[in-house]
C-alpha cells in the first residue's frame, strides 16, 4: 500500500551542513532502489521529513532513520495511505530553513503563517500541500 | 490502537535528554509541539510526563555558556 510517513527529530550538535550533504547524496543513490521519494526539510535543531513509498519500505527505512546518530528524539507525526505521491519526482529533496521559520525561499506571509503551524504539528492534513510550495 | 498512535507513544516514551542545552530544548518543544495538537489522552499523558521529566532536567543542567543561549 503506497503511504507517507511524516516525523520530526532533534539535530544533533555535531551534525554539520556538509553531514547532511550526506544524508541527501546517500538518500539519492539508495530511494531510487526502493522507489522511496521524499522531502527533507531541516534548519539549525531539527528535522522534518516526509517520506513516502510502499508502506514495508517506509516503515523499514524509518526505523533505520531513528537509529542514525546525526539526529535524535524522532518522533512521528503522521502516518496515513495516500492515493498519489505528492514528490513523485524527489528521490530526497531538501529545503535549509531558518530557525524563526523566516523562510530562505519565495513564500508569501500567509504561507510563511501555514508552514509555520505545520512545523508546530498543526494542520498535518495541509502539510504536504505547504511543503510542495517550497520546491 | 492504531499503528500511528502505537508510534507515536513509543517514540515520546523513547526520548532520550542528552547534556546539550540545546538539544533538549529543542526535544522539549517537539514534545510539547505534540502536546499541543494531539487530542488522544494516551499520548497527551505520554508528553506530560516526558515534559514534566525534561523540564527537571533542564532545571537541574548547568547552565555552562548559557550566554549563548537565545529566549525569543
Amino acid at each position: 500500500m503506497l503511504s507517507q510517513v511524516i516525523y520530526v527529530s532533534v539535530r544533533k550538535a555535531s551534525c554539520t551542513d556538509e553531514e547532511i550533504q550526506k544524508i541527501l547524496e546517500a538518500s539519492n543513490r539508495k530511494n531510487g532502489e526502493r522507489d522511496i521519494s521524499g522531502v527533507l526539510l531541516y534548519s539549525k535543531s531539527k528535522f522534518l521529513q516526509v517520506l513516502e513509498g510502499e508502506k514495508d519500505e517506509i516503515m523499514e527505512l524509518y526505523d533505520k532513520i531513528k537509529a542514525d546518530e546525526r539526529h535524535t528524539n524522532v518522533i512521528m507525526i503522521s502516518l496515513r495511505p495516500i492515493k498519489e505521491r505528492y514528490f513523485p519526482s524527489w528521490q530526497m529533496g531538501s529545503k535549509k530553513i531558518d530557525d524563526s521559520y523566516d523562510f530562505l525561499t519565495d513564500m508569501d506571509e500567509q504561507s510563511k503563517k501555514e508552514f509555520k503551524k505545520i512545523l508546530e504539528g498543526e494542520q498535518t492534513n495541509d502539510a504536504i500541500r505547504i511543503i510542495n510550495k517550497l520546491f | 490502537m492504531t499503528e500511528e498512535k502505537e508510534n507515536k507513544i513509543r517514540d515520546i516514551n523513547n526520548i532520550k535528554f542528552s547534556n546539550n542545552l540545546d538539544e533538549i530544548v529543542s526535544s522539549l518543544e517537539i514534545i510539547l509541539m505534540m502536546f499541543e495538537v494531539n487530542d488522544d489522552k494516551d499520548i497527551i499523558l505520554a508528553c506530560k510526563k516526558r515534559l514534566s521529566e525534561g523540564v527537571k532536567i533542564l532545571k537541574e543542567h548547568d547552565f555552562k555558556g548559557a550566554e549563548n543561549f537565545k529566549v525569543d
